[in-house]
C-alpha cells in the first residue's frame, strides 16, 4: 500500500462502475416506487402490504420459490451424490445432458411441456389411452414441477464438485466407528458440503421466484410477485409504474433476505480441503445398479425434456403455423432470411460482455478477497444486488437511467452489453474469490518482497494459477449471456435485436415452429462457443 | 498493466460500438409494430426493396409498444408505430403526431375517425372453435353463450389490459349488452384461462389446449387455411370491425421517412397485398375481400372515439373483474 499502487486506481474504477450501472439505475427504480401522482409517499408499499391479493401473490411467491428450491434440491443432491459415490456408467453423457437442461431454451421451455403434458399433451393422452389418466400440467403443482426440474441442473453441477472434494478419511473414520450408511450421509457427509447444498438452495430460490414466464405459461391464473410485475409494466396506463417498481424491489428484497441468510449460515464453515484423500465411488450391481442408471438417466433426461421437444418440433413440416404430418426444414426455411442480424448481435454483445466480465471480474475478485477494507467489502456486498434483480427490472431501469441527456444509450448495442455485463460480473468475482481462497498469498507476496510492483507480482504470479477457474466462469457466462432474454427485450430495437428476443417474439406470434428453429440454431451456437472456448482454454494450458 | 490497459481498450471499443451503434444511416425509417412477424417481414422486406430505405422493427405486443413510446417521449426512438388498435392509439394521441395519409380519398369512411392516426387494416372480432373437441351444434353462436359456466376453463383470450384485440372484444360485449354487459364480460372472463399474448390463442385452440377462443379472424385465417383444426364463428349477437391503425410519433427523429412508409401501407398494391397475405379486410374502397363479406355479417356501431374516452375507466373496470388473475 506504500508504493504507487496499482489496485488504488483499480479500487476507484470499481467503484465508479458499481455506482454507474448499478445504484444509479436501480435508485431511480427506487425512487419511483415512492412517487404517486408526483408526490413523495408510502402509499404503493401501503397498498401492497394491505390487500389481500397482494399478499396471496406474496404467499404465492413464496410457495413456488420454495418448492422449486426443495424440488431442485432434493432431484440435483440426489443426483450428484449418486454419481460421485456409485460407479455410473458414462458420468460424462449424465453431465453434458445435465448441462443441456440448464441452458434450456429462454421462454419456449415451458410451451414444451405444455406440449407433452398438457390437456391435449402427447404424453397425457398417450398415457390416457392405455388408462393412466394424470392431470394436465397446469396450475401451482405443475409450475413447481417445473421449476425443480428447471433448476436441479445448477445444483447438481454446484454439490457434484462439492460431493468429489469431501475428504474419504472421515467418512472413514465414521465407518470404523460402526455408523451406518445412512447416519454417515446425515452427519458427515451432507453437513461437510453445506455451503454447497446452501449456495445452490438459494440459486434456486432466487431464479423461482423471478421466473415470470412458467408461471405465465402454465401456471393458470397463479400471481407470483414477478408476473405480477411483468403485468403492471407492460399494462399501457401509466400511473401504474410505481406500483410495479415497489412490486419488483419487494421482490428483489426477500431474494435479498435469503442471500444474507445464506450468507450468516455459512460464516463459519469453511472447510479445506486440498491434500486429503478423495471420496472413491463404489462398484454396484444387481438390482441396486439398475434402480440407481434407470433415477440418474430418467432425470437428466427429463430435466432436458424441453429442448429435445424443441430440436424434435424444429423439424416438423409445417404449412404457416400450423404443423403436418412427417419432418420438414420449412421452419428454418422461413427464419433463414433474416437470421444475420439477430446472431451476429448475440455474438458480438455477448463475446464483448464476456471479455469485460473476465478482466473486471478478475480484480475486482481479488480486490475482494486479498485486499480487505470497507471499500472493497462493501463492494462485495453491493455486488450481490445482480444476483437478486429480475432481468426485467434491470432492463427498465437501464432504459430509465440511460435515456437522458449526457448518457443517451437506448437504442444502443452498447446498452445490452452493459445490462449483460452487470448482471453476470458477479458470478465471475465470487468464483475468482473461491479460487483465490485456495491459492496462498506467499507467492505473490515474495515477488513483491523481491522488488516486484503490485500489479505486475498479480499477473505474473498469482493470474496464471486462477487461470482455470477463470476460464469456468467465464464459459457460465458466455452461456447465460447468449441466452440473456429479459433485460434485452426492454431494451433492444430493431437493428440490436438478438437471438432470445427473436425466439420471444416468434413465441408471442404463437409461432412454435419458427421459435423451436431459432431455439435449436441458438443452442448451437452455444455449444460452438463452449467447444471453442474450451478448446482455445486448453491450447493456452499447453504453450 | 496489461489487464489495466486491455480494459482501457475494451472501454474505449465499447463507446466507439456504441457511437457506431448510435449513428444513423441516412435513410432510415423506425418502426414499432403489434403485426404478426410474418406479416412485418414480407411488409418491411417489400418497402427496402421498392424504397431502398432501411426498416428498422422493434415488434412486441401494443401495450409493451405504447409504454415504450411514452418512456421515450422525452428523446423519440420511433417514426411509426404500426398494427395497434384505434382506441388505443386515441387514448395515447399526447405521443402521437397529426398527419394526413396520401391516400386519405380512397380510404373508407367508417375507418377515418382521427387525425391523429390512421387506418392500416380492418379487423374483425370472431371466435375460433376446434373442429375436434367440438361438433358444430356445439360451437358458441353468441357472445352470450360464451357466459355459460359449461365453457369454464374452456375459452381462452388475452388479457384487456395487455392486449388492444381482446380490449376490443370487451368492449364490444360492453356496447351490444348495455347495461347488462359488465355482468356478461365477468361471466365470460371467469370462463376464460389467459393466452400469454394474442398472438398464442388460436395456436393453444389448433392444440386443442383451449375449445375456443376469442379472437381475430385473420389469425384464425392462418390457421385454418393451412390446414388447423380451427373453424371461424361470426358471433350472432353482433362483433365489431375496428381500424387497426398507425400513427406517426411526435418528435419522431425521422418524420419524412415515417410519413412516406404510412403513404405506402395505404397505396393501392400494398393494400391488395395485405388483404391477400394476412386475411386482414383493407382500409380501402377499392380493395375486395375473399372471405365473409361484411354486409352479411351483423356487425355493431362500435364508438372508438367514445371507447377510446373511456379506456381508462374501463380498463380500470376490468381489473376489478380480473382482481388476482
Amino acid at each position: 500500500m506504500t508504493r504507487r499502487d496499482i489496485w488504488t486506481p483499480v479500487l476507484i474504477a470499481a467503484w465508479a462502475i458499481v455506482l454507474g450501472l448499478l445504484v444509479w439505475p436501480l435508485g431511480k427504480i427506487l425512487l419511483s416506487s415512492f412517487i404517486v401522482d408526483g408526490e413523495y409517499t408510502f402509499a404503493n408499499y401501503t397498498l401492497i402490504f394491505s390487500e389481500p391479493r397482494f399478499l396471496r401473490t406474496i404467499g404465492n411467491t413464496f410457495l413456488v420459490g420454495f418448492g422449486g428450491m426443495i424440488g431442485a434440491l432434493i432431484l440435483g443432491v440426489g443426483l450428484a451424490f449418486v454419481v460421485s459415490r456409485f460407479e455410473i456408467r458414462g458420468r460424462t453423457a449424465i453431465e453434458v445432458l445435465a448441462l443441456i437442461a440448464m441452458v434450456s431454451p429462454p421462454f419456449i421451455g415451458a410451451y414444451s411441456w405444455i406440449v407433452l403434458f398438457g390437456a391435449n399433451g402427447l404424453v397425457r393422452t398417450s398415457l390416457a389411452s392405455i388408462g393412466i389418466d394424470i392431470p394436465p400440467i397446469y396450475g401451482t403443482p405443475g409450475v413447481i414441477m417445473v421449476f425443480a426440474l428447471k433448476f436441479f441442473p445448477q445444483v447438481f453441477l454446484i454439490t457434484a464438485g462439492a460431493f468429489a472434494a469431501v475428504s474419504r478419511s472421515l467418512e472413514e473414520a465414521a465407518e470404523s466407528l460402526g455408523v451406518s450408511p445412512t447416519r454417515r450421509l446425515f452427519t458427515i457427509t451432507l453437513p461437510l458440503i453445506m455451503p454447497a447444498i446452501t449456495a445452490s438452495g438459494l440459486l434456486a430460490f432466487v431464479m423461482s421466484i423471478a421466473d415470470f414466464g412458467t408461471p405465465q405459461i402454465i401456471g393458470r391464473g397463479l400471481q407470483v410477485l414477478a408476473t405480477q410485475a411483468y403485468i403492471l409494466y407492460s399494462a399501457d396506463l401509466g400511473s401504474n409504474q410505481g406500483l410495479a417498481s415497489a412490486i419488483s424491489l419487494i421482490l428483489v428484497g426477500i431474494s435479498m433476505v435469503f442471500v444474507l441468510l445464506q450468507r450468516w449460515m455459512m460464516r463459519r464453515d469453511i472447510y479445506h480441503n486440498s491434500g486429503m484423500k478423495r471420496a472413491e465411488r463404489r462398484p454396484i450391481a444387481g438390482l441396486k445398479s439398475l434402480y440407481l442408471h434407470v433415477a440418474a438417466y430418467g432425470l437428466v433426461l427429463l430435466g432436458s425434456i424441453p429442448t429435445i421437444t424443441v430440436i424434435y418440433y424444429s423439424f416438423r413440416r409445417t404449412r404457416g403455423p400450423v404443423f403436418q404430418d412427417g419432418f420438414g426444414l420449412q421452419s428454418y426455411e422461413r427464419v433463414l432470411q433474416r437470421l444475420s442480424d439477430p446472431i451476429i448481435n448475440t455474438l458480438i454483445y455477448s463475446a464483448i460482455a464476456v471479455v469485460a466480465i473476465v478482466v473486471v471480474g478478475t480484480l475486482l475478485g481479488y480486490l475482494i478477497t486479498r485486499r480487505r477494507s470497507l471499500a472493497t467489502g462493501a463492494l462485495d456486498g453491493i455486488l450481490t444486488v445482480p444476483y437478486v434483480v429480475p432481468g426485467v427490472v434491470m432492463g427498465i431501469a437501464y432504459a430509465a437511467a440511460f435515456n437522458v441527456a449526457p448518457l443517451v444509450l437506448t437504442g444502443t448495442g452498447a446498452i445490452i452489453i452493459l445490462a449483460i455485463f452487470i448482471r453476470r460480473l458477479p458470478y465471475t468475482v465470487s468464483s475468482v474469490g473461491a479460487a483465490l481462497r485456495q491459492i496462498s498469498p506467499n507467492l505473490e507476496q515474495a515477488a513483491m518482497s523481491l522488488g516486484v510492483p503490485p500489479g505486475r507480482a498479480f499477473l505474473k504470479v498469482t493470474a496464471p494459477l486462477l487461470i482455470p477457474g477463470i476460464v469456468a466462469g467465464a464459459m457460465m457466462s458466455l452461456v447465460t449471456a447468449m441466452n440473456e432474454l429479459s433485460s434485452s427485450l426492454v431494451l433492444y430495437i430493431g437493428r440490436t435485436i438478438t437471438m432470445p428476443v427473436r425466439i420471444y417474439i416468434a413465441v408471442i406470434d404463437g409461432e412454435y415452429g419458427i421459435a423451436a428453429a431459432l431455439s435449436t440454431i441458438l443452442l448451437a451456437m452455444t455449444i460452438v462457443a463452449i467447444l471453442a472456448m474450451s478448446y482455445a482454454a486448453k491450447r493456452q494450458y499447453k504453450s | 498493466m496489461k489487464a489495466i490497459r486491455l480494459s482501457g481498450t475494451l472501454v474505449a471499443g465499447a463507446i466507439a460500438f456504441a457511437a457506431f451503434a448510435a449513428s444513423a444511416q441516412t435513410k432510415e425509417v423506425v418502426i414499432y409494430t403489434a403485426a404478426p412477424g410474418a406479416v412485418v417481414d414480407a411488409l418491411t422486406d417489400r418497402y427496402a426493396k421498392e424504397t431502398g430505405v432501411k426498416v428498422q422493427v422493434v415488434k412486441a405486443g401494443s401495450g409493451d409498444l405504447i409504454r415504450r413510446v411514452r418512456a421515450e417521449a422525452a428523446a423519440p426512438k420511433a417514426d411509426v408505430i404500426w398494427s395497434v388498435g384505434g382506441e388505443q392509439l386515441e387514448s395515447n394521441k399526447d405521443l402521437l403526431a397529426e398527419f394526413t395519409t396520401a391516400e386519405d380519398a380512397a380510404i373508407l369512411p367508417a375507418y377515418k375517425i382521427s387525425k391523429s392516426w390512421s387506418p392500416y387494416s380492418g379487423i374483425l372480432a370472431v371466435f375460433s372453435v376446434n373442429t375436434k373437441m367440438l361438433k358444430p351444434e356445439q360451437y358458441p353462436k353468441t357472445w352470450k353463450d360464451l357466459a355459460d359456466p359449461r365453457w369454464k376453463g374452456k375459452i381462452t383470450s388475452a388479457r384487456a389490459d395487455a392486449s388492444g384485440s381482446a380490449f376490443q372484444q370487451y368492449a364490444t360485449v360492453l356496447t351490444i349488452y348495455g347495461n347488462e354487459g359488465p355482468a356478461i364480460y365477468k361471466a365470460i372472463l371467469d370462463n376464460i384461462n389467459f393466452a400469454t399474448s394474442s398472438g398464442v390463442v388460436n395456436r393453444l385452440v389448433n392444440d386443442g389446449e383451449a375449445a375456443v377462443g376469442i379472437t381475430l379472424e385473420d389469425d384464425a385465417m392462418q390457421y385454418k387455411k393451412n390446414g388447423g383444426p380451427i373453424e371461424i364463428v361470426m358471433p350472432a349477437d353482433g362483433t365489431s370491425t375496428v381500424p387497426d391503425g398507425m400513427a406517426l410519433i411526435k418528435g419522431a427523429p425521422s418524420p419524412e421517412e415515417g410519413k412516406k412508409f404510412m403513404n405506402w401501407v395505404l397505396s393501392k398494391p400494398v393494400q391488395d397485398y395485405v388483404v391477400k397475405e394476412t386475411n386482414r379486410r383493407s382500409a380501402r374502397i377499392d380493395t375486395p375481400f375473399p372471405g365473409t363479406p361484411i354486409t352479411s355479417i351483423k356487425t355493431i356501431d362500435y364508438d372508438i372515439l367514445k371507447i377510446a374516452a373511456q379506456r381508462d375507466e374501463l380498463l380500470r373496470q376490468w381489473r376489478t373483474m380480473a382482481v388476482g388473475r
